[in-house]
């Protein structure tokens, strides 16, 4: 968590990326603006309500969003030196899996079900390395039996609907790191399972990224879970990034009022605060045709008349950054929140 | 029965006959009681069994056995139409805004449609204005339909159409797991007004301990059927006292990296085995970091002896508290 950024590599490298999405409505502009560095071996964490575009951020830079409704209209994704928004569709398909790899929320999106386990973390080997079918074979048992597959050898003969929960988070683990990408992208890993799991696959991902030295970019909507996971955060609202920094400093000291309200909405399970918690009011705002100021402006308890008018750039502060007119204010924020609450 | 009890449960069991001569023991002997006007939390996960206590308890599914006392009465064992009357004062809140609203209703008929039932034809209007300004909806919009709302607000209108007949006991099943945590906290700041200004009797429902925490002013945890630990909010939470409890607290992670990297955690091993075949003995055996052989061969009882709260485990007094 005190990982120190400013001397590491950087590995992968977004840059003002646009997404749009055709729907029945009208064009969503999933992902408006996005841009961020990944650097060697760390845990950057994607947070924001459900909408705001984490999962099309992470589906746009691996190209896998359905092309007859979506398109990347701006931006690029810059892996090593290889811009990732320019790559054909077999291009993609050697990157995906050999040099950046995603877990899904649903295994079933991962993996096939119509095919043994082991079988399908074989033949990935196969296409990628210069192995034996056999050889292929072992080395899928013993990927399954690092990321704690009880009778790995047994298990690599089943199908995924036989294995339970856990198990199939951890089985797309072990498909995903076969050929140690150099990036995982983990979209709600752990959103569908019950705590105790969680903590045992949160801790086989920590175990496995070590391992293989790569890199992870972990989308959840927990704060709970970035908190022990993430050495940086970036905070998404509205299809943006509107605040980024160390795991420790969005905690401790948010800049945005955003953040501030999310981090004050969450009840703790080791402390009872107040009777009632800072709720964010209303909802985010349609991304088919968003305001043309700050997208926050609508909930925000610090907003003025130029929130409205004027989108706020990013600042950079250190090595964090934000977005929102009235940065330099945050205690006024706070204060703002807190009537709120009492009220 | 104590006199400000509200619903005595005792003995409740369920068990689903899924053929082949195989049950699952979906609810086994499950006792508790809930005072009027506190809030009850029932947590524990995924298949524990929360859900169908209930069902069971609203009579939405008919019990094997047991009893079901509600303001006097045993529910499980009134005739139907008595039943109904009953079920008036008992409301539930379903998990899913959105599939436990019917698409084709508006607002109004949805939340109108308990009192009209109720023959409360005459006011219907205002009746549902009034619901609705209570859960922070706009009255203007009673003519909409459920696709028009957030999901926040399609839980609000889960909540007006409770709060319609004037319940006594609502009972929330997992009302805020399907939102984000800034709408999540806005209903469960609704819920703490409304029991204020109503007076109403809570069964909060819900796989998310801290929320659970926040709302509770006591909490049973369950596991495969079965309560495990019942106490005060501070009881559970302060003094867990039953492993499982123990291990659940310590999985659930805190929004502080410093608190959250630098905690003991014990790691259970393995997921919940199935209701289909419970383990023998303690139900927790198999997955118990202190387990014992006794603890595969006898069943503990939910008792107070060990630490003065409700815990079934037969080292309960053994567990160093922290
Ligand atoms: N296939 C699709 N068709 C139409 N709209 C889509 C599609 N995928 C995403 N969107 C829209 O794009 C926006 C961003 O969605 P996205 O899935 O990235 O959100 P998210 O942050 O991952 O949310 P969640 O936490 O719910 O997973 C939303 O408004 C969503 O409705
Ligand atoms: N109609 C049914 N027929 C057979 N089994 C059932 C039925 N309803 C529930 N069960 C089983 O009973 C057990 C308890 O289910 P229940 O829905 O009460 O759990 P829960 O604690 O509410 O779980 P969740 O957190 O997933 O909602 C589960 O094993 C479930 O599969
Ligand atoms: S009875 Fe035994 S197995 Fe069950 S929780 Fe207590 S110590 Fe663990
Ligand atoms: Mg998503
Ligand atoms: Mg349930």
């Amino acid at each position: 968590m005190s990982l120190d950024t400013a001397n590491r590599k950087v590995v992968l490298s977004v840059k003002d990326l646009h997404t749009d999405i055709k729907t029945e409505n009208g064009v969503v502009h999933a992902v408006d603006g996005v841009s961020f560095d990944l650097h060697n071996n760390e845990v950057l964490a994607i947070v924001g309500e459900s909408g705001c575009g984490k999962s099309v951020t992470a589906l746009s830079m691996l190209k896998l969003l359905p092309k007859r409704v979506s398109k990347i209209t701006q931006g690029s994704v810059m892996l090593g030196d290889l811009d990732l928004t320019k790559v054909s569709d077999r291009g993609m398909r050697k990157i995906r899996g050999k040099r950046i790899a995603m877990i899904f929320q649903d295994a079933l999106t991962g993996l096939n079900p119509v095919h043994r386990v082991g079988d399908q973390i074989a033949e990935m080997i196969l296409i990628h390395e210069d192995v034996t079918k056999r050889q292929a074979h072992q080395q899928a048992i013993r990927l399954l039996d690092q990321v704690g597959i009880p009778n790995a050898s047994e298990r690599a003969d089943r199908y995924v609907h036989e294995f339970s929960g856990g198990m199939r988070q951890r089985a797309m683990i072990a498909l995903a790191m076969a050929l140690e990408p150099e990036v995982l992208i983990a979209d709600e890993p752990t959103t569908a399972l019950d705590v105790t799991v969680q903590a045992q696959v949160l801790e086989v991902l920590l175990e496995v990224k070590e391992r293989i030295g790569s890199s992870i970019i972990l989308i959840t909507h927990d704060l709970g879970v970035v908190a022990g996971m993430a050495d940086r955060v970036l905070v998404m609202y509205a299809g943006r990034i509107i605040e980024e920094q160390s795991a420790n400093g969005l905690y401790h000291n948010p800049m945005h009022p955003y953040a501030w309200g999310l981090l004050n909405a969450m009840p703790r399970v080791d402390e009872v605060l107040s009777d009632h918690l800072a709720s964010i009011p209303g909802a985010p705002p349609s991304l088919i045709e968003p305001p043309k100021g700050c997208r926050f402006a609508s909930r925000c308890p610090m907003a003025e008349p130029v929130c409205e008018e004027v989108y706020p750039e990013v600042i950079r502060v250190a090595r964090s950054s934000v977005a929102c007119h009235f940065a330099d204010r945050p205690d006024w924020g706070r204060a703002l929140w807190n009537a709120e609450v009492m009220s | 029965m104590s006199e400000d009890d509200i619903l005595v449960v005792e003995n409740l069991t369920k068990n689903f006959d899924v053929g082949r001569g195989q049950m699952v023991r979906a609810v086994d002997d499950v006792s508790f009681s809930v005072k009027r006007g506190e809030t009850l939390g029932l947590v524990g996960e995924s298949g524990c069994g929360k859900s169908t206590t209930a069902r069971l308890i609203l009579r939405l599914i008919e019990a094997t056995s047991g009893s079901v006392m509600f303001e006097e009465q045993d529910l499980l064992k009134l005739p139907t139409n008595e039943m109904r009357r009953l079920r008036r004062r008992a409301q539930i809140v379903f998990q899913d805004p959105y599939a436990s609203l019917n698409p084709r209703m508006t607002v109004r008929d949805i939340i109108g449609e308990g009192p009209l039932v109720w023959g409360m034809k005459a006011n219907l209007d205002d009746r549902v204005a009034e619901v609705m300004t209570r859960v922070g909806l706009n009255p203007d919009w009673a003519k909409r339909y459920p696709h028009e709302f957030s999901g926040g607000q399609r839980q609000r209108i889960g909540i007006a159409r409770a709060l319609a007949l004037d319940p006594t006991l609502i009972i929330c099943d997992e009302p805020v797991s399907a939102l984000d945590v800034s709408v999540q906290a806005q209903i469960l700041n609704l819920l703490t007004d409304l029991q204020d200004e109503l007076d109403l009797t809570l069964i909060f429902i819900a796989h998310d301990l801290s929320v659970v925490r926040h709302i509770s002013d006591r909490v049973a945890v369950m596991y495969l059927g079965r309560i495990a630990e019942l106490g005060t909010r501070d009881e559970v939470y302060e003094r867990p006292s039953h492993p499982y409890t123990r291990a659940l607290l310590s999985a659930v992670p805190i929004p502080d990296p410093v608190t959250e990297r630098n905690r003991a955690r014990t790691m259970l091993e393995g997921d919940p085995p199935s209701p289909l075949n419970p383990p023998s003995g303690c139900r927790f055996h198999p997955r118990c970091p202190i387990a014992q052989q006794v603890c595969s061969e006898v069943e503990p009882v939910l008792g107070s002896e060990a630490v003065g709260h409700p815990v079934a485990c037969h080292f309960a007094e053994a567990i160093p508290q922290v």
